[in-house]
């Protein structure tokens, strides 16, 4: 599903040259779950915005479903990741000013998604989360569990393919972290989503299957992870 | 998608009313002045262009030079008109036009007003006018003398619920005329007034004196040609030329005057005709184009308002963009979505702003002298004009936020991380410096407008215009009834002396050619001419200089004795005063001459727009008095005006009593500065009004913006006054730079302006600095608050805020 080859992304500080990721090469196939974690700095949201699109790598090649985003125009891309990659973040980013329900409908009005067929989305979503009578809330109405819980089921309702969430638990108390967190691996298990995560915490990494350690931009670290494979 | 955004931009609204207070009142204000201005000059730029063959319709003028200098007047002689018609085969057709002196006493009965549009025209009217006849015969309406052709609301006026047609009214008590047409009533943008079209061929009676039509050389009447299609109008010019050549070359020639012919476009004579004798007081070009600019940079200012607290927001519109870009959203649909807002906003300050001009049109008016209305004609044009500049509004306002924005990669905005792009702080800064330049350059000329007017108010004519009554004699046989009227008028206790004269400042004066005695064959020279009664000078408070002024002990006075004002006797290379008095002047061509027995000082008696012109003042008969002066007391003014009034009523009851102050009456000759003044006044109250709104929505957001800032010097041990000091101090550079781009170009162009004034002040880096202290001060006040308030905030606060 993705190939990364020799990713570098890099700074220009004055005349010197600063890295955040340094030839990186990965694959990640379909239904896989993994966990990126290291420490701050080490390039870790970087590469999840790379894998996203949302950013550029300087140099090196990345495929998406063998299409080599590198290459292809901003429109294409954004085409891409509309259709393929739902994004979950660590400050939830849902639209101040518009309500729960307006804010799970957004994505579907870039994707010009007819009016019904918004609505019932909208609603199985709402439906599904539990949320149906907060729809009509502001996000600043809402705790911050519940904010994320929107922003996943925002992530969601495209029906992506892939699912980046940068550090989704890092601003939840733990028991609203543990929601979150099995929301993903339902996902994972049961619809085959492909979850790509940025964590600092070996509990939140425990629960995906594969976990990749960033040190200064380099791959220090890829492995099966030992209690997921157990699990198993 | 476009409920979402909608339901954004209104929520926007409801979170930050005072940012959507400032917007929404600032642009609504702004397209307010606007709009007022646009219809302004839409009707300025209207005027007789209702004149269905208006492209080739023409008035014929006169231009030339005589010994005196230059001339150029929009009259023409009587004979004229129908004698260029016979020869001249590219004049389709041609039409003599006699507005009246004054205005005309017009009676039906009891009814009697004075009019104004009693205008005498040939029956060609209907050819070349388009003039809507609604009842009468075309052809015969205008044939006979004493026909009258009258308008809607005149029939309305003088015929209630009856049928006018072949009713009499009456002309100043004498004349009757019997109505034979209605028409429709013409348009307000129109170079002359005509509510009654009276047939021309009534003057070949007396009205003017006898044989009127057949003068060739009186300049006193205003002829108009419709041409053929395709004619030339420089051949007809030609044509009209070798026509005044043949007629009165010969009489020109005695007097030295050389005259040609020019064709002036109907639709062009309301702005660009200035001529001697124009009928009504005409617009200027000018004062099209210097408001239109005003309207421009109003509105360019509160656009600016909106950018710059659309950008000052960027960033926190900037992690939406994230967001939204995250969601799948491309560029372009964010560049609708901020357009779209800003749509909204300027819509709806659209709405506030129809509001506004409702509210101030009657003050406009008043102030500019105009009609204008809502609801007038071009309603569907003016509801266009109405939404393009919502549109364009909008557009310009919304465009630098929604490229702006819409152009950062989602990671970058997401991060919130332009708050310190330097570029987007460059444009906010000169845009305010834009602002305040506008502002000052328009206070400026305001204030240079007013102090040139005090400055006239105030300035010595060289007469005393104050407790000067002015009643008008408008007809031959009340001014036969003068004497009698005078004598009652003199024997009330608060009068202090009556006169009459023919001229008088304020009103009409005419030029008389005037030659001593021993100058050369045809030398001579153009003098404000003065038929006045005794007392003229004690009344008006002129002093004698040299000899001594008409005296009713000197019954040869009122004979051919002469009295000139200093500027004559310069006039006539005399040296001084002294040697004037005794030498003897004569009217050329008449038989009128009479001794210099007084030299008095000079007075302006027209604008100070005209230089000061040799005059002569001689007493003569009181058919030539067209007004008394009276003066009072100070402190009687209104028991004498009812006592004038009740000896009026008692010699004159068939006629009605007309009055003025002559302070006011000179007061007139400055309208159009006084309206420029007031324009000009009004409108930068505006654009500094909308300046600062906008100033101090980016003072409160610059204070949010440096809330960490402050934080730090506080705790670094700054005071509070040093934190004001420092958050001032960068709009008072802003306004000082704009002080500087400003004041030059206001400078050179009131410059300009003062320079149509012979007599101007000189305005010096005194009133400049004052004003742009005055900027400066308003401004400092308007971010005051934020400031302050900044300055108070509990630094702790501050620094948890990151």
């Amino acid at each position: 599903m993705i190939r990364l080859d020799k990713i570098t992304k890099s700074y220009l500080h004055g005349f010197n040259r600063s890295f955040i990721l340094r030839n990186i090469s990965l694959d990640v196939q379909e239904g896989e779950f993994v966990s990126i974690m290291g420490p701050s700095g080490s390039g870790k949201s970087t590469l999840l915005h790379i894998l996203g699109m949302l950013n550029e790598p300087s140099t090196g090649e990345y495929f998406f479903f063998d299409q080599p985003v590198h290459k292809i125009s901003e429109r294409k891309r954004t085409d891409l990741h509309r259709e393929y990659i739902g994004f979950v973040f660590q400050a939830y980013h849902l639209i101040d000013d518009l309500t729960v329900y307006e804010n799970l409908e957004t994505p579907l009005l870039y994707k010009k998604v007819k009016g019904s067929e918004r609505k019932s989305m909208v609603a199985e979503m709402l439906d599904r989360f539990n949320m149906v009578a907060k729809k009509d809330l502001f996000p600043s109405q809402l705790s911050g569990g519940q904010q994320q819980l929107v922003g996943v089921a925002r992530a969601l309702i495209m029906q992506p393919k892939l699912i980046l969430a940068d550090e989704p638990t890092g601003n939840l108390h733990t028991s609203h972290g543990e929601i979150v967190m099995d929301w993903f691996r339902k996902l994972n298990q049961e619809d085959g989503v492909t979850i790509i995560q940025v964590t600092h915490s070996e509990h939140w990494a425990s629960y995906g299957k594969r976990v990749i350690e960033l040190v200064d931009g380099r791959v220090e670290r890829d492995e099966l992870n030992p209690t997921q494979a157990s699990a198993e | 998608m476009f409920k979402n955004y909608l339901s954004i931009a209104l929520r926007l609204i409801q979170r930050q009313p005072g940012y959507a207070f400032i917007n929404i009142v600032g642009l609504a204000v702004g397209m307010a002045a606007f709009f007022v201005i646009t219809l302004f000059i839409t009707d300025e730029l209207s005027y007789d262009s209702h004149h269905e063959n208006s492209d080739r319709l023409y008035r014929i003028a006169v231009e030339g030079t005589t010994r005196n200098g230059e001339m150029r007047t929009a009259m023409t002689a009587p004979s004229w008109g129908p004698e260029l018609q016979d020869e001249i085969p590219e004049l389709e057709s041609v039409v003599r036009m006699r507005p009246p002196n004054q205005m005309w006493l017009v009676a039906k009965d009891n009814l009697k007003f004075f009019e104004k549009g009693f205008v005498f025209v040939d029956s060609t009217a209907f050819d070349v006018f388009s003039f809507d006849l609604v009842r009468g015969a075309r052809e015969s309406a205008l044939a006979a003398p004493f026909s009258v052709v009258i308008t809607e609301s005149m029939a309305a006026k003088y015929f209630p619920g009856q049928d006018p047609i072949g009713k009499q009214l009456r002309l100043d008590n004498a004349f009757d005329f019997s109505v034979t047409g209605i028409i429709r009533d013409l348009p307000a943008q129109s170079h002359f007034k005509a509510d009654f079209l009276a047939s021309l061929t009534t003057l070949d009676t007396p009205i003017y004196g006898p044989q009127f039509l057949q003068q060739n050389l009186n300049f006193a009447m205003y002829t108009y040609a419709l041409l053929s299609p395709g004619a030339k109008t420089a051949e007809v010019e030609g044509k009209i030329d070798e026509y005044i050549v043949r007629t009165v070359g010969p009489q020109l020639e005695s007097v030295g005057a050389v005259l040609t012919s020019f064709l002036q476009p109907i639709e062009s004579i309301h702005l660009e005709s200035h001529l001697d004798n124009e009928i009504l007081p005409n617009g200027s070009m000018g004062t099209v184009w210097s408001l239109s600019a005003i309207a421009l940079f109003i509105l360019l200012i509160a656009c600016i308002n909106y950018m710059n607290l659309a950008t000052a927001r960027s960033a926190s519109r900037s992690r939406e963009v994230g967001i939204r870009k995250v969601l799948g959203a491309e560029r372009q649909q964010l560049i609708g979505q901020f357009l779209g807002e800003s749509f909204i906003l300027s819509f709806l300050a659209m709405l506030l702003a129809v509001g506004i001009v409702l509210l101030i049109l009657p003050s406009f008016n008043s102030a500019a002298g105009t009609n204008l209305s809502l609801i007038s004609g071009g309603m569907v044009a003016g509801a266009g004009i109405f939404l393009g500049a919502a549109l364009v509004c909008g557009f310009v306002a919304g465009s630098y936020p929604a490229f702006f924005l819409s152009a950062f990669s989602p990671a970058v905005a997401l991060k919130g991380g332009i708050v310190g792009m330097k570029g987007n702080g460059l444009l906010r800064k000169g845009l305010v410096v834009f602002q305040f330049g506008t502002s000052i350059a328009l206070i400026l000329a305001t204030v240079v407008v007013f102090q040139q007017l005090s400055f006239t108010r105030d300035m010595d004519l060289g007469f005393d215009r104050e407790q000067v009554l002015v009643v008008q004699l408008t007809d031959p046989s009340v001014r036969t009834l003068y004497p009698m009227f005078r004598d009652r008028v003199a024997e009330i206790p608060s009068v202090v002396s009556v006169t009459a004269s023919s001229a008088a400042p304020g009103f009409f004066i005419q030029n008389r050619l005037v030659a001593p005695d021993d100058a050369p064959q045809d030398e001579n020279s153009l003098l404000q001419g003065f038929a006045t009664d005794f007392d003229f000078f004690t009344t008006l408070g002129i002093d004698t200089v040299a000899g001594r002024v008409h005296d009713k002990a000197h019954p040869s006075d009122s004979l051919g004795a002469f009295v000139i004002n200093e500027a004559a006797v310069k006039e006539f290379g005399w040296g001084t005063n002294e040697v004037a008095i005794g030498r003897r002047l004569a009217f050329p061509g008449g038989n009128a001459s009479g001794e210099i027995i007084g030299v008095i000082e000079n007075f302006h008696a027209e604008s100070l727009h005209e230089p000061l012109e040799p005059a002569i003042f001689t007493v003569l008969d009181p058919q030539t008095y067209l007004y008394v002066l009276i003066r009072v007391e100070a402190g009687s003014t209104r028991d004498a005006i009812t006592e004038v009034e009740s000896i009026w009523q008692s010699i004159y009851p068939a006629y009605i009593y007309q009055y003025s102050f002559l302070d006011e009456d000179v007061n007139r000759m400055y309208a159009s500065d006084i309206t420029l003044g007031r324009l000009f006044g009004g409108f930068s109250f505006l654009t500094i009004l909308i300046a600062c709104l906008g100033l101090f929505g980016l003072a409160s957001f610059t204070a949010e913006q440096r809330t960490k800032e402050i934080g730090v010097r506080k705790v670094m041990g700054a005071s509070e006054s040093e934190i004001v000091f420092l958050l001032s101090k960068d709009f008072a550079k802003y306004v000082g730079i704009a002080f500087l781009l400003a004041s030059p170009l206001a400078w050179i162009g009131m410059n300009k302006w003062l320079d149509t004034f012979n007599y101007r002040i000189e305005f010096g880096i005194g009133t400049i600095v004052l004003v742009g202290l005055g900027v400066l001060l308003v401004s400092l006040i308007t971010v005051a608050y934020q400031t302050v308030k900044a300055s108070l905030a509990n630094p702790v606060d501050a620094l948890k805020y990151e």
